[in-house]
């Protein structure tokens, strides 16, 4: 104990506390964060044999149609994500926390449970469902209403859509949780004067939950954007080779490891990495002003 | 008397090593689980014909884009590639062009079987430097196959059709859109038929000094015809799933709903295995001709197997491999056990390859391929990488069929987009 | 004021529809596993059970390795998670508690990192991954993301909430720097500790990009990268695959069900991230 003691003094304790995990830190994060952007300058051959080619790779890219249409589906994807999830995950908050409805933690939990599965997964289930033959549900369903089978997971018109689809429903769980937060944490005595004051719901709601709930909605929106920018997963599951649906359900993050591991181009696919990244810390800069923003108010 | 006995246990230890087999584990990757079948029972015979290895082979099937994704990350990295693996020819480019040092130059072991392979053949998983990397699975050889009965009831004898022209005219005989009924069928996630056409039509996609060519005259006509087939003569349904692989194109197909379809060999195990109600009707028969004396077919698809250069074990892989796709037996049992047309073309006198086949109105099933197999192009797409391929089916054919691109600008958007690498 | 009874109908109506919709993957993925592969996909479909039969799961536990990938995907999920806490605590611990030179410059890097996407760190680790010799293994997958920065994060918050008196009691008391984050900082951690527990546990339980890249062999595939090899376009083996995702599901539902809370404020504590 005594010994202990002399090691770990008030001022050498910090430093050995945080050292661990430093050590991890800058092996496992730092460096390949500056050999991310170090390579995206180069022409990898071999894994040993690095040619500079300057800004090469980042020409290549801006000239490539498939980067722009992986931008475009990206960006489609990351907003769809951001609008159905902020008007569904307010909407159903808010009947959720409503409190004359019975029985909402069954609900509750029927809109949290997709949250627990694994995208992998719940691509799969999607998969059956959206089969593109008469034996799919959805085909089925649709078919009772006389409406031919649709192709859910190849065609240009559905294949985006069925992807946003995978990725809703496994994240409107989260956002409806956020909402309710929200709601439960409005003060009380607001709606009561405002009710003396004879505002109808509707006005109720416009004039004074939408503002009220501004950061949340900033905080939702922003952190689904975020999210929505990296997806691969759901595009891996969906369409395995990735070319099935043409060009049409191509996002950066599936982009990235096409050119990295199927085509081995591993400069080029730091360089998309990199484009990434900056995409990703514009918007969380964007999210800490919204959010510092409103702190402040 | 003790070191006698030592060295007497010493000299029986020795000669076991000696005469006895090299045991050996062979790991081996395919995207096709009828393959994995094969070469395992493969190595049971390969153990029984010699006695220097004794081989276990350890097969997996994974689906072919992950199985060549996991390929190339495990030959980046060094660790995990197996000795033995199926090269898709879409993949070709990727490995054989432009990475041929992970695999073993099996140039050597070819040379002793030029006279009777299909050199053509070989051709295609030979790299830029004139080495042979992978071993062929089959001819792939482009036949028609045709719903017999349903061109006997329209009064058409399949054996007047030789060229395409009367293929087209028969085709608008039997077509009835309105009962969903139809001549043939065109794939659009494919490239394939686009492929062959444009090589029986003479066509290449690259020219000599190795520049991408995939939009000249003949490739464009290639195309053209495949729009025509839906769009102007109205005879041909797209493949439903876009690939005559497809469950619902087999369900089409046997339900009697596409009544001739131009496609490889290899597709016979298909009809068998998946469209068991077609049994007794289809027949066989070469590919029409653009024109007399024209090509009488082109290859479709096919697999190279090649060895890792890493794999520890890679004498033995190639012994095995040799015994499974060179030998006479090897290419006999090619046909008998996986029903592709064997690529060692003296096997085709064989009577085992000349069963009239019940399934195919009961005729030998190759006999098609024998009868045009000196006329047959079998050129490489490798010089396409496989981004080149991936590209032609993934936006051409879709643009060109269901977009709104003419042949010439969809083939252009290819060399524009990707000719420069 | 009681709303008008219409409004409440309509409302729980709305309610149950949004239920179907979201339970219905659940329930087609239950009926499907019991079916013979046969009849997943034929016309007239069977929205409700006809044949009931065992042999999908069957088939799934004898002929695919798929105990072996629920026992990687818990063995990484349950390293990962450990590791991950460790670091968390003590490093969280000596940003919240002490003052110590470049203390703030540490801290802006660490949060600054959350903004880095895993997808651009993918290819420079895997090469560092190689070098290593680490590819195909269990510590190559778990160690470099071991060093959480949320949660790093979400520890040192905590912590500002605990007084330090009681820190000075106890080295009043005698105890070590080190006796003083085991017996008195991981006890009072431990609300956090559930939290970021969860947390971690879920992340790992889903990672696909990394261990797709790193892992090798069939044999070292966790769940996800396994039967992400049951879907091709070419071949579906959506019996098999059914049955797998039932028993994946199951005990994370019923894990989920005993301890919601726990299972909110952990999924939601991690969207702060980024």
């Amino acid at each position: 104990m005594v010994g202990k003691r002399h090691i770990l003094t008030k001022k050498t304790a910090p430093y050995v506390f945080i050292s661990p995990f430093f050590i991890l830190f800058a092996i496992f994060m730092v460096y390949p964060i500056i050999y991310s952007v170090v390579l995206s300058f180069h022409d990898v051959k071999q894994l040993s044999q690095l040619n500079f080619i300057g800004l090469g790779n980042y020409k290549l890219l801006f000239d490539t149609p498939r980067f722009y249409r992986a931008l475009y589906n990206t960006t489609y994807y990351a907003a769809g994500m951001c609008l159905l999830n902020v008007i569904l995950g307010f909407l159903i908050g808010l009947m959720l926390t409503w409190k004359h409805v019975p029985g909402t933690s069954f609900y509750r939990a029927s809109v949290f449970l997709p949250v627990l599965v694994s995208t992998v997964i719940a691509g799969a289930v999607f998969r059956l469902i959206l089969v593109d033959t008469e034996g799919g549900f959805l085909n089925y369903l649709i078919g009772r209403f006389g409406v031919p089978p649709q192709n859910w997971l190849d065609s240009p018109r559905w294949a985006l859509k069925s992807v946003l689809a995978l990725g809703f429903w496994r994240s409107l769980g989260l956002s409806t949780v956020y909402f309710i937060g929200g709601f439960q944490s409005l003060p009380d005595d607001l709606y009561e004067a405002a009710h003396i004051d004879g505002a109808s719901p509707m006005q109720q709601l416009r004039y004074l939950t939408i503002p009220l709930m501004r950061p949340i909605i900033a905080f939702v929106s922003i952190v689904t954007l975020i999210q929505a920018y990296l997806v691969f997963t759901e595009v891996f599951v969906l369409n395995p080779t990735g070319g099935s649906a043409r060009d049409t359900v191509v996002t950066l993050g599936y982009y990235l490891y096409e050119s990295a591991f199927r085509f081995f181009k591993l400069g080029y696919g730091a360089a998309i990495g990199v484009v990434m990244t900056l995409i990703i810390v514009v918007l969380s800069i964007i999210q800490l002003k919204l959010l510092g923003v409103f702190q402040n108010e | 008397m003790l070191s006698c006995a030592a060295i007497l246990v010493i000299l029986l230890l020795a000669s076991g090593s000696v005469f006895a087999a090299k045991k050996v584990t062979l790991e081996f990757w395919t995207f096709v689980s009828d393959h994995q079948q094969f070469y395992e029972l493969m190595a049971e015979e390969f153990n029984k014909a010699q006695s220097e290895y004794e081989i276990t082979l350890k097969g997996t099937t994974i689906p072919v884009e992950q199985m060549h994704d996991n390929l190339l990350i495990s030959l980046i990295a060094g660790v995990g590639a197996p000795d033995i693996v199926d090269v898709n020819i879409q993949y070709s480019g990727m490995f054989f062009k432009q990475n041929p040092e992970y695999f073993v130059d099996l140039t050597d072991i070819v040379e002793g079987y030029r006279d009777v392979m299909n050199n053509a053949r070989l051709t295609v998983y030979t790299d830029p430097n004139g080495r042979v990397m992978g071993l062929p699975t089959h001819l792939g050889t482009g036949v028609m196959y045709y719903n017999k009965p349903a061109f006997d009831a329209a009064g058409i004898d399949i054996d007047d059709i030789k060229f395409y022209d009367e293929w087209v005219e028969a085709g608008k005989k039997v077509t009835r859109p309105d009962k969903n009924i139809w001549m043939t069928a065109v794939e659009n996630k494919l490239a394939r038929q686009f492929l062959l056409w444009t090589m029986q039509k003479g066509g290449y996609m690259i020219d000599p000094q190795g520049n991408l060519t995939v939009n000249g005259p003949k490739a464009v006509e290639a195309l053209q015809f495949i729009y025509d087939l839906v769009h102007t003569y109205k005879i041909a349904t797209i493949a439903p799933g876009g690939l005559v692989g497809d469950p619902s194109f087999y369900d089409l197909m046997n339900r009697e709903h596409v009544l001739s379809l131009p496609y490889a060999q290899w597709f016979t195990s298909r009809f068998k295995n998946f469209m068991p109600d077609l049994a007794g009707k289809i027949a066989i028969r070469p590919l029409p001709l653009w024109e007399p004396g024209g090509f009488t077919s082109a290859t479709m698809g096919g697999t190279g197997t090649a060895v890792v250069a890493s794999s520890p074990n890679k004498d033995a892989a190639v012994k095995f491999l040799e015994y499974a796709k060179l030998s006479y037996e090897g290419n006999v049992r090619i046909w008998t056990d996986l029903g592709f047309d064997p690529p060692r073309m003296d096997v085709y006198d064989d009577p085992r390859l000349m069963q009239p086949d019940p399934y195919f109105n009961n005729e030998p099933a190759l006999q098609a391929i024998k009868a045009g197999a000196e006329r047959l192009v079998a050129k490489p797409v490798w010089p396409l990488s496989t981004e080149v391929m991936m590209k032609l089916n993934r936006d051409t054919l879709y643009n060109v069929l269901e977009g709104n691109q003419t042949p010439q600008e969809a083939l252009d958007e290819v060399v524009s987009e990707l000719g420069g690498k | 004021m009681k709303p008008r009874r219409i409004s409440i109908v309509l409302t729980v109506a709305v309610l149950i529809a949004i239920s179907v919709v979201m339970i219905f993957p659940f329930y087609w993925m239950l009926i499907s596993s019991f079916k013979p592969i046969g009849r997943i996909f034929t016309v007239p479909l069977d929205v409700f059970p006809r044949e009931f039969t065992l042999v999908n799961y069957r088939k799934l536990i004898t002929q695919t390795p798929f105990l072996r990938w629920y026992f990687n995907s818990i063995f990484i999920t349950a390293a990962y998670t450990v590791l991950a806490l460790f670091f968390a605590t003590l490093a969280g611990f000596g940003f919240a508690k002490y003052d110590f030179k470049g203390r703030n410059v540490l801290l802006v890097i660490v949060l600054a990192s959350m903004m880095i996407p895993l997808h651009s760190l993918v290819i420079p680790l895997f090469m560092l991954l190689i070098r290593l010799g680490w590819v195909n293994t269990y510590r190559g997958v778990v160690i470099p993301f071991a060093a959480n920065a949320f949660g790093i994060f979400y520890i040192s918050q905590y912590l500002t909430t605990v007084p330090s008196d009681l820190i000075d009691a106890g080295r009043i008391d005698g105890c070590s720097e080190f006796g003083i984050y085991r017996m008195i900082i991981l006890p009072l951690l431990k609300p956090a500790l559930g939290v970021l527990t969860i947390y971690f546990a879920m992340t790992s339980w889903n990672w696909f990009l990394w261990p797709l890249v790193v892992m090798r062999a069939e044999s070292l595939f966790p769940l996800n990268v396994g039967l992400s090899t049951f879907i091709s376009d070419y071949r579906q083996r959506y019996d098999e695959l059914m049955a797998a995702s039932v028993l994946c599901v199951v005990p994370i539902v019923a894990l989920f069900l005993s301890m919601q809370k726990q299972f909110v404020s952990g999924l939601t504590a991690g969207s702060i991230k980024s």
